[in-house]
């Protein structure tokens, strides 16, 4: 073979496309007009459950027996009193700030448990492996509501009790989502290049395992936020959450029962924002699964 | 010649896999020998599942592997992987696929700086520094180190693996299929590169490729891979010259030449069969089953390596058997073979 060999090349990358690829991710976001809206939903809503204790018109747990029932409308009060003569508008407002806050501590204990089991149940394999998935299908074949209710009732019943609980058994999926990405990356020839170079176990994982789990780990956390919020509701309407004079939008569900007939708008606003607020946080982790999902390779 | 920069001996690496619910051992290197030469390419020929990239993976103890390997003179093979990592530097490799041999999450720099940062002690400026250093050692401008691995062409990627290769100043570099998954312009590039890499600094390489013509291209010597064992080793000319292994042969004839007149006149001898089972390989030599010139001592006792007065060594009876080529070819006896039964040539 005779070499034919041209000069090197000095073609660098396209130039268009932006360095960073948080910022390439970012437009591929962009692009999708639900995730969009449902990231600048979620952006108000946060901002506006932050802002709550300064925007709600009277404080949540102000009683007003002259005034109970009232419906939607009623001068003074937009969305209505409930048996106290409590303003509901204030009381959807300060307790979503105790909604959101539950679904953020489940969501952090269940990747706290599950992405360092998961980790080391995909990456390292083994007999570890095996004792991790044998007590992550065993809790994951439990009705989950029921084992919350039980964790939430050994415990003392209060908000932090019931997240610790939401967060155990919705520990499983972080599980098997770090386990199966793990898995995978394990097998990537870059994984066997790191080895090649000497690079320790350790640094293995923190420099080229967890960095690559993140993106799908961030679709799910979002999606995941969405159910423990529902969870929170359940266990809340039930009275294993949050207890009086504290209230969250589950909360306020159950606490709404007794009027159904009566005065149902109890039980319309706050249910309507936890739909409203778990509908979005699940477009916006689909919008960003898609946005991860369409990194095409070159 | 002087004594050789990798030694290795007696290399076997065996797997224990499950077929059909049994437990199985599969043999995947069966003793091979290695010698590799300061600023010499070895090429390393088979077709695929003959252990090749086993054999590569073995020598970085990648994979539990027995046999002994001596580097610049020292026994490496029994140290235990905290002490085996100080040889890592002096023995790179570049894998084939040059789109998962990145981490995508990773800049190109840090990428390049990975082995800098294990190895090194370096301030981030004098990684930094190296980094621009290898890059335009393989013709790529300093400032790739900020981007992301994605926005590359494959050949600019094997480029960057080159990079982080050779950024620790290693003795020897195996290339795994570095090229086969490169066009065929992009290939002549990366292989100039290396032989460009290799005169500046004295490289040894082990080339690891299914592709004859560019094997004879780069290789000082070539080794001829069979079911785990070395078949035949040599200088690269004597190789394709004169093949002192059928299998070379037939490998070598499984090539096409550009002449027609030359591509007729060749022997046309056609393997039948299937490479055996390497978890029951066979008694005797390992091509017996599909070797058109097999006697009945093939099948029983494996040859020997055999030092061949052409240099290099021939593991083949045909050679340590008595007067059995009596001063003709392999070539000419296979394309003898060939006339004798005109119903299997073209």
């Amino acid at each position: 073979m005779t070499p034919s060999i041209p000069g090197p090349d000095r073609t660098g990358a396209p130039a268009r496309t932006p360095r960073n690829r948080w910022v390439r991710f970012a437009r591929r976001l962009a692009g999708q007009p639900l995730a969009v809206i449902a990231g600048s939903a979620l952006l108000v809503i946060v901002g506006v459950l932050i802002a709550a204790p300064w925007i709600a018109p009277y404080r949540p747990d102000a009683t007003n027996l002259m005034a109970v029932l009232r419906p939607p409308g009623t001068p003074g009060h937009l969305l209505g009193t409930d048996e106290l003569g409590r303003d509901i508008l204030s009381r959807v407002l300060v307790g979503g700030r105790i909604s959101l806050l539950a679904a953020l501590q489940g969501t952090g204990i269940a990747l706290l448990i599950g992405v360092p089991l998961g980790l080391v149940s995909g990456y390292f394999g083994g007999w570890a492996d095996k004792i991790i998935m044998f007590f992550n299908d065993a809790l994951m074949s439990f009705p989950a509501m029921l084992l919350a209710m039980a964790i939430a009732g050994i415990l003392t019943p209060n908000l932090t009790n019931a997240m610790i609980a939401i967060g155990i058994i919705t520990a499983p999926r972080a599980v098997r989502l770090v386990r199966a990405s793990a898995l995978s990356i394990r097998e990537e020839t870059y994984i066997e290049a790191a080895r090649a170079i000497g690079a320790s176990q350790l640094s293995i994982l923190t420099r080229h395992v967890i960095p690559n789990i993140l993106p799908p780990l961030l679709v799910f956390a979002m999606i995941l936020a969405g159910t423990v919020m529902l969870m929170e509701a359940g266990l809340s309407f039930l009275g294993f959450g949050v207890q009086a004079p504290q209230s969250s939008w589950g909360a306020m569900l159950g606490s709404s029962l007794g009027y159904a007939a009566r005065a149902p708008w109890l039980a319309t606003f706050p249910g309507l924002c936890i739909a409203l607020t778990v509908l979005m946080l699940n477009l916006f982790g689909d919008g960003l699964r898609d946005a991860i999902g369409k990194k095409v390779r070159t | 010649m002087n004594s050789p920069l990798l030694k290795a001996r007696k290399i076997e690496v065996t797997f224990r896999t499950r077929r059909a619910g049994r437990a199985v051992t599969v043999a995947a290197v069966r003793g091979i020998d290695l010698d590799l030469f300061r600023g010499q390419t070895l090429g390393l020929v088979g077709e695929s599942g003959s252990g090749k990239s086993t054999l590569a993976r073995a020598l970085l103890k990648l994979v539990p592997m027995a046999g002994e390997i001596e580097i610049d003179g020292e026994q490496v093979a029994h140290l235990g992987s905290r002490h085996f990592r100080r040889y890592r530097r002096k023995i790179q490799m570049v894998f084939q696929d040059p789109y998962s041999s990145l981490d995508p999450s990773m800049t190109v720099g840090d990428s390049i700086a990975e082995p800098l940062v294990v190895h090194a002690r370096m301030t981030p400026g004098q990684r930094a520094a190296r980094v621009a250093e290898v890059l335009r050692q393989v013709n790529l401008p300093p400032e790739v180190a900020d981007r992301y691995p994605d926005e590359f062409s494959g050949g600019q990627r094997q480029r960057i693996a080159i990079a982080r290769a050779i950024a620790l100043d290693p003795e020897i570099l195996i290339c795994d299929e570095a090229v086969s998954a490169l066009d065929i312009s992009t290939q002549n590039q990366i292989i100039h590169l290396l032989e460009t890499l290799q005169e500046r600094s004295g490289l040894a390489y082990l080339f690891i490729s299914h592709d004859l013509a560019v094997v004879r291209h780069i290789s000082d010597r070539v080794a001829v891979m069979y079911l785990g064992e070395v078949i035949e080793e040599g200088p690269v000319d004597r190789i394709y010259d004169q093949p002192a292994h059928p299998y070379t042969q037939v490998l070598l004839n499984a090539v096409p030449v550009a002449s027609p007149a030359a591509q007729r006149i060749r022997s046309a001898t056609v393997l039948e069969g299937d490479v055996p089972d390497p978890t029951n390989p066979p008694p005797g030599c390992v091509f017996s089953g599909r070797c058109p010139l097999a006697m009945p001592r093939c099948f029983r006792d494996p040859p020997a390596p055999f030092d061949l007065p052409t240099g290099g060594r021939v593991r083949c009876h045909l050679h340590d058997d008595g007067p059995r080529l009596a001063g003709a070819s392999v070539s000419a006896l296979m394309a003898a073979r060939q006339q004798d039964r005109p119903e299997t040539a073209r």
